[in-house]
């Protein structure tokens, strides 16, 4: 169930946060890059506490990214998920930012004791 | 309903603040998903599509409005902050169950429909029957349990709300049949109908819930 409630948190949190970027930010690509940045050390803050957190940030983060792609290919018709250098750079980065993100969480300890 | 008329009268501000900060950016995405769906040509089946959104409309608002009658049942204090934590926290959870459910019910409708109707009623059920920090295995198996106990309750409950909505929603549409009906126009008026009925709908479906729960507890 957690990693339903994480997974949900992370899609309304770009939902929001995609619409409320494009106010301040209307360059595509910055907007993109720092919605990713926020949403994906998010996730490595989410579930630093957990009983294995890389692991757990890893497979989420992997699944974040299908989706996103999925919602891409399906709704929008853009084929995100059958391109190489889209799908390799977004999961690279995807699961880098969560690594180091959860990295510094734990190492700095924030919001309580890491486990 | 005379209990769920007067919870809803007792917290109208906070369900205002509610509708006001999730309900109504919620219900916009999906209806822009709706008009997606209505552009599309798969030969009659995006009607079905159409039905699963209007009832995704329904059931990501619910968990939050659930909650808020159960804890003002017992005499506890509810604040707007509290909704938000609920519905975030829930989001997840129920947003995947039900996409689970609706492809099933989908896949069901294809074989004769039969099972497409055995499994419908999952759909509402599954939200009622969240509990926070559940595994999602105790989930399904408490939520199966109370289905199959309490079928023709449910089916009725069902029926009832279904038949009150659409209705309301038509004397409403018969009202408004001399404005100039653009799309946008009919999503406002779906929007502010739906936050207007929907939480006293769920307000009525959960006395009914929380009655059946107890009894079940009971035995």
């Amino acid at each position: 169930m957690k990693y339903l409630k994480v997974i949900g948190i992370l899609l309304l949190v770009m939902t929001v946060l995609s619409f409320l970027l494009v106010i301040i930010i209307p360059n595509f690509y910055m907007h993109s890059a720092i919605l990713f940045l926020i949403s994906y050390s998010l996730l490595g803050f989410l579930v630093r506490n957990w009983k294995y957190p890389y692991f757990s940030g890893y497979m989420v983060a992997c699944f974040i990214v299908i989706a996103n792609t999925i919602f891409g290919d399906v709704i929008l018709d853009i084929p995100l998920l059958f391109t190489p250098d889209i799908g390799f750079w977004s999961f690279i980065l995807a699961i880098c930012l969560t690594m180091l993100s959860v990295f510094t969480c734990r190492k700095f300890d924030f919001g309580g004791d890491a486990a | 309903m005379r209990e769920a008329g007067y919870r809803y009268n007792q917290h109208i501000l906070t369900i205002l603040g509610y509708s006001l900060i999730i309900g109504i950016p919620l219900l916009f995405i999906l209806f822009n998903l709706n008009f997606y769906i209505m552009s599309l040509d798969l030969g009659g089946q995006e009607n079905i599509l159409l039905l699963f959104s209007s009832i995704f409309m329904f059931i990501l608002l619910l968990y939050p409005f659930y909650v808020l009658y159960d804890k003002t049942e017992q005499d506890e204090e509810v604040s707007l902050r509290m909704l938000l934590g609920c519905f975030v926290h829930s989001f997840g959870p129920i947003l995947f169950m039900s996409l689970l459910v609706m492809v099933a019910v989908y896949i069901g409708i294809a074989l004769f429909m039969i099972p497409g109707i055995i499994l419908f009623p999952f759909l509402f059920l599954f939200p009622f029957m969240y509990e926070p920090g559940l595994a999602v295995k105790q989930w399904i198996k408490k939520t199966i349990g109370f289905h199959n106990n309490h079928l023709i309750t449910i089916w009725v409950q069902i029926l009832f709300w279904g038949c009150f909505v659409y209705l309301l929603w038509a004397a409403l549409l018969s009202l408004v049949s001399y404005f100039e009906m653009q799309p946008m126009t009919f999503a406002i008026l779906r929007m502010v109908f739906s936050l207007m009925v929907y939480p006293f709908v769920i307000f009525g479906i959960s006395e009914k819930m929380i009655e059946l729960k107890r009894e079940d507890s009971r035995l």
